[in-house]
């Protein structure tokens, strides 16, 4: 028998939130499991975490990082990351102190950024779509009434990753009882080329946060994605671009919970092409701490 | 944060992804049953067993992701594996207080042994529209609180490949497929779509109706079965009187803790 550190890590989430869970398996290196092993572990953890990361340590400052879905090995996995990462500076006093780790994924290497208790990782360069798609469609796929949308700010499409439908809503109460059907929603995504959506208002629950946002992922085989990087960076470069968001530091609040939402946190870096990067990131809390035998 | 201890357990098996997992959680008091129940669901796995001390042995209770239930052989098994193996090295016995009453498990070598009740088979005729939601003829059939379907051969539950649309539409919830055995004394599979449960791994509490069936079909009181589930698992069982053991091995899959 072998066995591995094991964590489940659950990705933005607070005291009282419930935030995105992940796994995590702490290797000494690559050579101590294989492929089918690292698969087979994922699919035992279906239903429990949607990612487990893999993870061993390259240098000081560099770690190999590879994420398996109960199907398949990813390239990349947001919350995963964020999530391990915070876990890794929490209880390591020698990467606390280090500003920036180098993580080496399939898709590259990244950087990842440390500060304040909390990580972040950049978002990838934006695509911009004019969003073409009538309100009435797009209430009629999200179950919402048209007095919910707000007239005020643009509704767009941008690609940080995934394909992102950005929808502002009037109300807090309008977000948060938001119920689109699951299937509606899967065929209006693939009518429309797109991979979420992210409902957004500005009247949020708690001050200290400058949005509430809601994130619908139909096309991934589920229904909501309780706390995502991607669909709220994809929200900052839309803000940004109306000239709503400056790219200062700003809390997000995401979920359907009024009172116990999800924190990921958004900020940026100059960008010469894009006018900024927008960065995501937040906290995370150790649920699990143990072994896995195999 | 509190911490909790926390394992998961292969029930009915003697190597890892294989068996049916259960999540154990020892307790030295109570957490609040709503606190349970979120755990369960949490831990998303079909049943997560909790005991507490209570006198010489333990009470326990299962929680399923979505609600309590009143019995579970392999969650049993496993928690008997985990108190065994990991907290009480040296035992060889304990008792559980249940919601069903006292449950005792023993350990012989590396199996753990459930002393459960015999459960009569009661032929029945084979439901109309039975044979057709299996795909397969059915031999003969009888009742308890599931279906069982005596099928032709091995190969037959092996290869089956029930429509469970139409099984969820049928009464009762919980249907069972079994045949002699090749390199076993017999085989099984069970079904209960309608329970959220499409195919359940390995089942103990089944065996309650198998054991008595085969010991007498094949005149002999202690058999050899397995549940042919894509995940698969040994159930090493006897017939005592009104009583059947069902024993399994068990692995330690996952022992950590819980942080709440």
């Amino acid at each position: 028998m072998k066995s591995y550190s094991f964590k489940k890590i659950d990705a933005f989430a607070t005291v009282t939130s419930g935030g995105n869970p992940a796994a995590a398996i702490y290797l000494d290196s690559f050579d101590a499991i294989t492929d089918a092993e690292m698969q087979r572990i994922a699919c035992e953890l279906k239903g429990f975490v949607s990612e487990v990361g893999y993870l061993a340590r390259l240098a000081l400052d560099a770690f190999k990082l590879r994420y398996f879905s109960a199907e398949k090995e990813v390239a990349f996995c947001g919350h995963a990351t964020i999530a391990i990462l915070h876990d890794l500076v929490s209880h390591d006093p020698a990467l606390a102190s280090l500003e920036r780790i180098l993580l080496h994924t399939n898709k590259g290497i990244l950087a990842v950024e440390n500060r304040e208790g909390c990580v972040y990782i950049h978002a990838p360069e934006p695509v911009y779509t004019l969003c073409r798609i009538g309100a009435r469609e797009i209430c009629e796929a999200l179950n919402l009434p048209p007095s919910a949308l707000d007239p005020v700010i643009e509704t767009g499409i941008v690609n940080a990753g995934l394909q992102t439908l950005c929808l502002p809503l009037k109300t807090l109460h309008a977000v948060v009882t938001a119920k689109p059907d699951f299937k509606t929603l899967q065929d209006f995504c693939k009518r429309h080329g797109l991979d979420i959506i992210t409902l957004f208002t500005e009247r949020v629950a708690d001050p200290a946060n400058r949005l509430r946002t809601r994130v619908f992922a139909a096309p991934f085989g589920y229904l909501e994605d309780p706390a995502t990087g991607s669909g709220n960076a994809a929200l900052g470069y839309h803000l940004h671009r109306l000239g709503l968001w400056d790219g200062s530091p700003i809390r997000i609040e995401q979920n359907a919970e009024v009172a116990n939402p999800n924190i990921i946190r958004l900020g940026s870096m100059p960008d010469p092409d894009f006018g900024i990067r927008v960065t995501f990131g937040g906290s995370a809390i150790l649920r699990i701490d143990g072994r896995y035998w195999i | 944060m509190n911490r909790y201890p926390l394992f998961q357990i292969d029930a009915f098996a003697d190597r890892p992804f294989t068996g049916n997992p259960a999540a154990v959680m020892p307790l030295q008091q109570w957490l609040p049953d709503e606190l349970m129940q979120a755990i369960a669901a949490e831990n998303n796995l079909s049943e997560t067993a909790f005991f507490v001390p209570e006198g010489e042995g333990f009470h326990i209770r299962w929680f399923m992701p979505v609600g309590e239930l009143d019995l579970c052989g392999h969650a049993t098994l496993a928690s008997a594996f985990v108190i065994l193996t990991e907290l009480q090295p040296g035992r060889n016995r304990v008792d559980f207080a249940s919601m069903s009453g006292p449950l005792t498990v023993t350990q012989e070598g590396d199996r753990f042994c459930l002393d459960f009740p015999l459960r009569e088979p009661n032929p029945v005729p084979c439901p109309p529209g039975l044979e057709e939601a299996l795909g397969a003829e059915v031999k003969a059939a009888w009742l308890t609180r599931d279906l069982f379907a005596l099928l032709e051969d091995e190969a037959a539950v092996r290869e089956l490949k029930p429509d469970l649309e139409a099984l969820s539409r049928m009464a009762p919830s919980s249907f069972v497929v079994t045949a002699p055995g090749q390199d076993c004394d017999f085989v099984s599979r069970c079904f209960a779509p309608r329970e959220g449960i499409p195919e359940d791994p390995v089942t103990g509490s089944t065996h309650c109706v198998l054991i008595p069936y085969w010991a007498e079909r094949l005149g002999k009181q202690t058999l050899f079965a397995r549940q042919l589930s894509k995940r698969g698992g040994e159930v090493f069982c006897e017939k005592r009187g009104d009583r059947v053991k069902i024993a399994g091995k068990a692995v330690k899959v996952i022992e950590g803790s819980l942080f709440l």
